[in-house]
């Protein structure tokens, strides 16, 4: 099955730069990052002109993306002896590129480095010829997301939390009582 | 005459925060998960910056590259429980409150006379990365124990 993102690398290329791009913003954080968290969005995300929902999104989204999407692809890709190479390439292209290209939207939410490498993963999946090579390139893929959200979940505004503290029924309940009767 | 073997001494593992001056000292379950003991030896020593959950109570993690795959011996986690969470290649550990139902692949735990370590590192982890406006980061470096 042929992919609209011809392949221009080989799958060991794109994961080389896959591994790099991680050594440079394991303990340095990446200029995307810095500008999301300080409102400059080059893509003109976020209705209203502001950033916050840009922050929501990424926070979700690269949670379930990299902890959960790409960790069951490897673990499929592992476990499953039935499950052919061709059958994974169907289902990651299903999970991440069509009908929706999940890494053009980390894109316009001012991931361009993830929107770029994520393509090359994708149309390096047709240079793949064993399962142990998804495995490799796909876990690199992982490891590369997992690593942009711990930065975003760094930066999250968990802080205004203290506007949501947690409350007790009984707590509740006295307040509706003392609402009633306007003591 | 006999001569008694000496126990063979439990490898241990170390978890230096050098900018709070502490270290954390703790024991492999090499028994218990050998698996995953070895796989997380391989890959030390490991530095990466702490993070804080935000769910599941008073836990701290530090982010590996480890993808992993092999079999998980999952446990109730109890305070001082160091577990990988192999979705999130996250080196965790409990030092408080647990908020979560979900058994966790335990490799460690933390020695008793470490407890008051991983709960400051915790409570420090907690401020500058969840309560404080401004970020600080906390560095974190897990290597093989030098006994």
């Amino acid at each position: 099955m042929s992919t609209t993102l011809p392949a221009t690398k080989t799958w060991q290329a794109v994961q080389a730069e896959l591994e790099a791009e991680i050594d440079r913003i394991w303990l340095d954080e990446p200029l995307e990052i810095q500008k999301i968290r300080l409102g400059v969005i080059d893509t003109g995300a976020g209705s209203g002109g502001q950033s916050f929902s840009i922050m929501v999104h990424l926070e979700a989204f690269l949670m379930i993306f990299g902890a959960n999407v790409f960790y069951r692809f490897v673990r499929l890709a592992k476990d499953q002896d039935d499950l052919t190479l061709d059958q994974l390439r169907v289902m990651t292209r299903a999970f991440l590129h069509k009908p929706f290209n999940v890494f053009e939207f980390m894109g316009d939410l001012a991931l361009h480095d993830l929107h770029r490498l994520g393509n090359d993963y994708l149309a390096a999946l047709d240079d793949l010829k064993t399962k142990d090579d998804y495995i490799a390139l796909t876990g690199s893929m992982m490891t590369y997301v997992i690593r942009l959200h711990r930065w975003i979940h760094f930066h999250f505004p968990w802080n205004l939390g203290v506007a949501f503290p947690h409350r007790t029924v009984e707590e509740l309940s006295a307040f509706a009582a003392a609402a009633k009767t306007g003591a | 005459m006999a001569v008694s073997a000496s126990p063979t001494p439990q490898p241990r593992l170390e978890l230096n925060v050098p900018d709070l001056d502490l270290t954390i000292g703790m024991r492999l379950d090499v028994e218990g998960n050998p698996e995953l003991c070895a796989a997380i030896r391989a890959m030390l020593p490991l530095k990466s910056l702490f993070g804080h959950v935000v769910i599941s109570g008073d836990g701290i993690w530090l982010p590996s590259r480890l993808v992993y795959m092999g079999k998980p011996v999952m446990v109730t986690r109890t305070v001082g429980s160091v577990y990988l969470n192999a979705p999130g290649q996250s080196i965790c550990l409990t030092y408080g409150a647990i908020t979560e139902t979900a058994v966790v692949n335990e490799f460690a735990h933390v020695e008793d006379d470490s407890l008051a370590a991983l709960k400051s590192v915790g409570d420090a982890v907690w401020r500058r990365t969840v309560t404080d406006p401004v970020r600080r980061s906390v560095l974190g470096i897990l290597r093989e124990a030098k006994d």
